[in-house]
């Protein structure tokens, strides 16, 4: 009764979210707004949770003194400064400057690793082992080769593969994702698949 | 045409909505109905997918060993536009959380939102209440590391580097953040199997991970993985889909060239 009860609810949200998209009508568009909305809130209190999963697992850490325990320590000093900050109004210049001075940096530190992470990778994958490696090392040279202005044929071989061979390939995996997006989508619309339940 | 037209215009459906209201139409009757077919034992014999196939061996291995397998369900959660990838990444969670809670043992899972956070708990929940063992699941099994990708992936490089991990099994949403993850696993020689359908992550995944689910094949993984009647079902509905789509290409490409 419970399970079906369930499925009933989200089938009808589903489908008058989705009618609500193909129809233009004042209720229907109020009624999309409501649920929307409701999703957004659930959204937020979802990340509540996950505020207290991240102080929970660092406090278990902490707690059973495993190896890297006095980082966890640190991530919870801070996790309480940053939100003992953040809801103290007139502190809002010190949030802002945590942000500006640490948060912003630190990532773009760690987004800057990408470039020794992707020469790594590369020296793995242009190592010529079997006939489709030798294509991939082929193909890579000859796009690398013509970024430089050495030779006006290999230019016009690097357009010709980045606008015809890569690019359908391209269009045919953006045409696939989005299939089995709306597949999916369609599944949970008609109650075959029911991730908020058991099978 | 026109007449169709005048009949749209004079009602209350949205006319930039409509190929989308006809196709949505179309394919609302024929899911249920290939599912009964598959029901019937008319399904389609499945192309092997090697990432899948290495999914049973990397399970088994891992409960040999003792070692968790390491899950990624994406960067993103449910409720934005890339939810169909991230329930694709929940689909192959509750898999291996179902075989590995046959041994008493469960996958250690990572996420970066909030409500992924609470559907890959409510998978590991599942599995192991299939196994009569609710009681046990710790819940921090899964782990929230942070919203910001960047900061994500930082966090999961630190896990896979500190803790005991047999294998990285990473199928979701990914951005050029995956490489940090990935050649870091790929370093500790940790097996990976990696998917996504963001184009942009599909060749860090090829250079880096062992077997790579490219594009739809992330979402094949329940009838690959669990036989799925309506899994299976879909797959023959994407193929229809694609059959007409070719179609259409082909027949627009014939009549712009001949008119």
């Amino acid at each position: 009764m419970k399970r079906g009860l369930l499925t009933a609810i989200a089938v009808s949200v589903g489908a008058l979210v989705l009618v609500d998209r193909f129809v233009a009508s004042a209720y229907l568009d109020a009624l999309g707004f409501f649920f929307i909305d409701v999703a957004i809130i659930l959204g937020a209190f979802a990340v509540i949770l996950g505020f207290f999963n991240v102080l929970g697992a660092h406090v278990q850490r902490v707690r059973n003194r495993q190896t890297t325990w006095p980082y966890s320590l640190i991530l919870l000093l801070f996790t309480l400064f940053v939100l003992a900050v953040g809801m103290i109004p007139s502190m809002s210049p010190l949030f802002r400057d945590v942000f500006n001075a640490v948060q912003y940096p630190l990532q773009a530190a760690v987004a800057s690793l990408l470039i020794f992470f992707v020469a790594s990778a590369a020296f793995r994958a242009l190592r010529v082992r079997s006939f489709e490696s030798f294509i991939l090392v082929a193909v890579a040279l000859i796009v690398l080769l013509g970024q430089i202005p050495l030779a006006a044929e290999l230019t016009t071989i690097k357009d010709w593969l980045l606008s015809v061979p890569a690019m359908a390939g391209l269009r045919g995996l953006i045409l696939g994702v989005a299939l089995g997006t709306v597949i999916t989508g369609l599944r949970v619309l008609i109650g075959l698949e029911r991730p908020y339940r058991e099978r | 045409m026109q007449v169709i037209l005048n009949i749209l215009s004079q009602s209350a459906i949205d006319q930039n909505a409509t190929l989308l209201l006809i196709c949505v139409l179309l394919l609302i009757p024929a899911l249920p109905f290939l599912w009964r077919k598959v029901k019937m034992g008319k399904g389609p014999v499945l192309r092997p997918i090697s990432a899948y196939a290495a999914l049973q061996n990397v399970v088994s291995q891992s409960v040999e060993t003792g070692y968790p397998v390491h899950v990624s369900v994406g960067v993103r959660g449910i409720g934005q536009q890339s939810t169909a990838q991230t329930l694709a990444g929940l689909i192959l969670l509750e898999h291996l959380a179902q075989q590995t809670a046959e041994y008493d043992a469960a996958p250690l899972v990572s996420v970066a939102d909030g409500t992924a956070l609470v559907a890959a708990q409510d998978a590991l929940r599942r599995a192991s209440a299939r196994q009569g063992q609710g009681k046990k699941l710790d819940p921090y099994r899964v782990r929230m590391i942070a919203p910001e990708p960047t900061a994500y992936a930082s966090g999961v490089m630190g896990l896979l580097s500190r803790e005991h991990v047999w294998a990285n099994v990473m199928n979701g949403v990914f951005g050029d953040e995956y490489l940090l993850m990935g050649e870091t696993a790929a370093r500790k020689d940790i097996q990976q199997i990696a998917g996504s359908g963001n184009p942009q992550s599909l060749p860090f995944m090829m250079v880096s991970a062992n077997h790579t689910l490219i594009g739809e094949e992330m979402f094949a993984a329940g009838a690959y993985l669990s036989g799925l009647a309506s899994h299976i079902a879909s797959l023959m509905l994407q193929d229809w889909m694609r059959t007409i789509i070719i179609l259409v290409i082909v027949i627009g490409v014939v009549l712009s060239t001949v008119l």
